[in-house]
């Protein structure tokens, strides 16, 4: 009877019918298509625009960035290109779109990393309702860190890569998992930066396999590691890559400067989904008290650690954990609500609607597409229209400027180069160490105005540097609003 | 060998495993760099120790500021009163060193009842001996000589007694003998009293969850009768009118880093860390099956820790004696092995051992030794210098008596000035429920250098600013033409207004 209902439908309008996955990705699409939720995604903090700017540099001289080109405080000086592909990848979207194109391309990434852990819930046998729900608190918890940089393929990359070990540990088919690692390491290395969680990954099952003693587990993953790590050389770089990644994370210092490397503040609302996702996971553990292999144990102590450590790992935990905690709840699910769950899963499963989802997003982003700027309340927008209006003023002279602020300027004054921008790997400790100085008024404050020659300076309106720069003499500010304020030195 | 340690006796020379342990933190607290951190870590411990000595001085509770001239004779709320005496007392008899030994005698009677406490409940001598050593490393990130060590003990007592309620092994009117009058005491303490009617409120849930409604029901009136006492103080009801006035308002909380979330970038967390570490695992292998009580104390207060770090010591005293139930009996369960029948064999002798110790008379015989020292000054305790404006004070009190001196200061200077200089008034201090939301703000204002920092100044009429070398506010007084550098060392910095 079921199957005489399920084959027209396979057979006739499966093309039409979407799956739920699909239709979690068609939501998520135009949630984040949504004018606020698309300027949040852009404007939270100067790196996208430095990102569009250095790949839209890429673009036009057509190779990749290998001496800064973009400050003056450290002009061709050697860069370690950590995500190139990413950045002529937002350089092309912002070339067609500009700030809505690499919105677009942003929320394409987030929805579908979304939809595919909804599919893996799903394809792993868990309940559609509880696996639905699932993600969609997933989602909640990681909301706190979309924003459209590269770190989002990362997020992409993770879901896949950790997808490939735990059909591997269903499957020990070792040469397909090979393949795809290798596969998603040249990619990765190439994209951003956080492909090293993708080696901590492999780690934690390598370790599991150790701690259960499967030898041939441990054989394989072991040569798929050293696959990967060969693989991960394939960069502009080389073996640079890994040794840059590694200082800048062992610095407190560089870190430290970067809100995303702190630990959560419990006190914030944008934490919320995270405090709500640490509660399911200790409510499973201690109520359901589930069987885990070591590997997922491995990978639950560590990943919470990481997020606890630091808000950027957050997301990345959420879509490590997911998997581990559904087979416990699919069991409460499936008790209570087991009848609507079956209707819903053979109609999804049918359902290969695709096509139809793709269409109906196409017609919203052209429908949606619309003006994505950078909002003139918090951003330095009227200031650039001042600095555009009298160019002779700023010509030939150094400007030092607001840390966040410094991709910004790269994207719209490209005439100027900057003090510092959101690099902080490539700027090193030395001379963020000199701009802290100087912006956080230290005794020393005036060092690095001289030694970098600065001539004019392009602060928050309420920042503590104006107040010095007002009572200095031979400064004088020639611009304030709101937002911004910008002082001149006399000649 | 068996004449000289008779099993069932006691003997006081012997100290037990949980003597030793009292011992060692008593000792290594007050002949360590620690016992410097534990006065230094901000202004608390001297502002405890000048209100203290005041109501010493004056034989009254403080009801109207002495301290400050920006709230001078404002209505007092005093949290801690009680507290504050036993701290003045110890420091105008033995100095700071008084005050620390009064800090380590709370901290190493915290761990030893707990260590006790895991023993009488049957948890074996090496893993109760572990898992306090653990829950200490995670407490010691707050381990500073103020009245919330008070909490901390207070804390442990209630949930042995609520412990042993719930398993049968206290009777209800023990209870409310033991934990009442202790409520009451605990609210002339400290102001974290609401930490008790916490765990009460989590025991009844506990209860009512199981259905046990004789248990629930005892448990109410309980809370009904601990909150009921807590009005026995010098304010009455205003005492849980302002902590809970305190605890809402974010601009007051949020100045205050002992409430704000943990940082994981922080050495000092390690220990809790650790302790996480050590919960996650049991839940991942031992598997245990929890009780709805403990579920509610590990999620209520491990909510509470990361959200304010003050709580992480509260959370560690909550979550060992269950971790160490269920690693008891997951051990106990273990397959027999060669490993486990030499770790039972080494550890069973070491029990026999330790049930026959006693030494608690080594317990007085070290305190008074400490005394002796103290009193003697073989032991020196001092404020860290690199920490407070120890030779800019000396400066201040070269300055003519009758010249009027209104400081500007940062909130964790102001104890210190206020006990040093106790002929000057402060801008503020560490009271921020006192100084309220309007102090607070002019503060944050000159101090966080916002465009308006020259009003708070001329509105209080400030003529000298001491502040750390360091502190952005030099810089702009340096270039204001009102202003002069008036003294500067690595540590502190002070300016004075041009007359």
């Amino acid at each position: 009877m079921a199957d005489s209902v399920a084959r027209p439908a396979r057979n006739t309008w499966r093309w039409l019918v979407p799956s739920l996955s699909h239709v979690l990705w068609l939501v998520f699409v135009l949630m984040l298509l949504q004018p606020a939720q698309r300027e949040a995604m852009v404007s939270s903090d100067g790196d996208t625009c430095m990102h569009w700017r250095v790949g839209e540099s890429m673009l036009e001289s057509g190779h990749v960035v290998r001496t800064d080109e973009f400050s003056h405080t450290r002009p061709g000086q050697p860069v370690i290109s950590k995500e190139w592909l990413a950045e002529i990848l937002f350089a092309f979207a912002g070339r067609h779109g500009g700030l809505f194109g690499i919105s677009v391309l942003a929320a394409l990434i987030i929805a579908t990393t979304i939809a595919l852990l909804h599919g893996q819930l799903v394809r792993e046998g868990n309940d559609l309702l509880l696996a639905t729900g699932l993600t969609l608190l997933a989602a909640f918890a990681a909301s706190g860190h979309w924003l459209a940089r590269p770190h989002l393929f990362s997020l992409f990359l993770l879901l896949l890569w950790n997808d490939a070990l735990r059909r591997y540990e269903r499957d020990r088919n070792a040469r397909r998992l090979a393949l795809v690692l290798g596969l998603l390491t040249a990619l990765w290395v190439n994209l951003h930066g956080g492909y090293l969680a993708g080696f901590l990954v492999l780690g934690a099952y390598w370790l599991g396999a150790a701690l259960e003693r499967d030898r041939q587990k441990l054989i394989a993953l072991t040569g798929i590691g050293v696959l990967c790590a060969l693989v991960s050389l394939l960069n502009p770089s080389g073996y640079e890559l890994h040794l840059h990644n590694l200082a800048f994370l062992r610095s407190d210092y560089l870190t430290g400067m970067l809100g995303e490397y702190r630990s959560p503040n419990f006190h914030a609302p944008e934490t919320r989904g995270f405090l709500v996702w640490l509660a399911l996971l200790f409510f499973t553990l201690a109520l359901r008290r589930p069987r885990v292999t070591a590997a997922a144990g491995v990978l639950l102590i560590s990943w919470t650690y990481f997020a606890l450590y630091a808000v950027r790992n957050i997301p990345l935990m959420v879509i490590l954990t997911a998997p581990i905690v559904a087979p416990s709840l699919s069991e409460i699910v499936r008790g209570r609500l087991s009848g609507l769950s079956q209707r819903m899963s053979k109609v999804s499963a049918c359902g290969a609607g695709w096509p139809v989802v793709v269409a109906v997003a196409l017609l919203a982003i052209t429908r949606l597409a619309g003006p994505t700027e950078m909002p003139a309340e918090h951003w330095p927008v009227d200031a650039m229209q001042f600095i555009k209006a009298n160019p002779d003023q700023f010509r030939g002279r150094k400007m030092f400027n607001q840390y966040a602020w410094g991709g910004y300027l790269m994207q719209v004054l490209p005439e100027h180069k900057v003090f510092v921008d959101g690099r902080t790997d490539f700027y090193g400790e030395s001379l963020l160490r000199e701009f802290n100085a100087t912006a956080g008024l230290q005794t020393n404050w005036v060092a690095a105005l001289d030694k970098y020659q600065v001539t004019w300076t392009l602060m928050p309106a309420d920042h503590r540097l104006n107040l010095a720069l007002a009572l200095t003499p031979g400064w004088s500010c020639i611009y304030t609003n709101k937002v911004a304020a910008m002082f001149l030195k006399s000649p | 060998m068996n004449t000289a340690i008779r099993p069932g006796g006691s003997h006081w020379w012997l100290p037990s495993l949980s003597v030793c342990l009292w011992l060692a933190f008593f000792l290594a607290i007050q002949l360590s760099a620690q016992r410097q951190f534990l006065i230094s870590t901000d202004g608390g411990a001297s502002l405890h120790w000048r209100i203290g000595g005041w109501m010493l001085d004056n034989h009254a509770i403080i009801r109207a500021d002495p301290l400050s001239y920006t709230r001078a004779g404002a209505e007092v709320v005093s949290k801690e009163w009680l507290s504050e005496l036993l701290i003045a007392t110890m420091g105008n008899w033995l100095g700071w060193g008084g005050i620390v030994m009064l800090a380590a005698t709370l901290i190493a009677t915290c761990f030893w009842l707990l260590h006790r406490m895991l023993l009488s409940e049957g948890c074996e001598l090496l893993l109760a001996t572990g898992l306090t050593g653990l829950a200490a490393a995670a407490a010691s990130l707050h381990w500073q000589a103020r009245p919330l060590l008070v909490t901390h003990l207070l804390a442990l007592v209630f949930m042995w007694q609520l412990r042993g309620f719930e398993r049968g092994r206290v009777p209800g009117w023990q209870l409310f003998a033991g934990l009442v009058p202790l409520m009451m005491l605990w609210a002339n303490l400290h102001g974290a009293f609401f930490t008790g009617l916490v765990m009460i409120g989590i025991y009844t849930a506990g209860s009512a969850v199981n259905r046990d409604w004789h248990r629930t029901r005892t448990l109410v009136l309980l809370g009904a009768a601990c909150l009921a006492v807590t009005l026995f103080n010098p304010n009455g009801w205003k005492l849980p009118a302002i902590v809970m006035h305190y605890l809402r308002s974010h601009s007051l909380v949020d100045q205050v880093d002992e409430f704000m979330s943990p940082s994981f970038h922080s050495d000092l967390i390690r220990g809790f860390v650790a302790q996480l570490f050590v919960l996650a695992l049991l839940l991942l292998v031992a598997r245990p099956k929890l009780g709805a009580t403990d579920l509610c104390l590990i999620a209520v207060w491990g909510y509470f820790a990361l959200v304010s770090l003050r709580n992480i010591p509260i959370f560690a005293l909550v979550v060992t004696p269950i971790l160490a139930e269920h690693w008891n009996a997951f051990f106990r369960a273990r397959p027999d092995s060669p490993v486990w029948r030499l770790y039972r064999k080494v550890f069973t002798d070491i029990s026999a051992m330790d049930r026959v110790a006693d030494g608690r008379a080594l317990m007085a015989v070290a305190s008074i030794v400490m005394i002796l020292a103290l009193a003697r000054s073989a032991v020196v305790t001092e404020l860290l210098p690199t920490r407070f404006p120890v030779e800019a004070v000396k400066r201040l009190q070269a300055l003519p008596v009758n010249m009027e001196l209104r400081m500007f200061s940062p909130d964790f200077w102001g104890g210190y000035l206020a006990l040093v200089m106790p002929e000057r008034k402060v801008f503020l201090d560490d009271r921020h429920e006192f100084y309220g939301d309007n102090m607070i703000r002019d503060y944050q204002i000159t101090g966080g250098l916002t465009p308006q920092w020259p009003e708070p100044l001329a509105r209080h009429r400030v003529n000298v600013t001491v502040l750390p070398s360091e502190h952005a506010l030099n810089q702009l007084l340096a270039l204001s033409p009102g202003w002069r550098r008036m003294y500067s060392d690595g540590v502190t910095t002070m300016y004075e207004k041009i007359p």
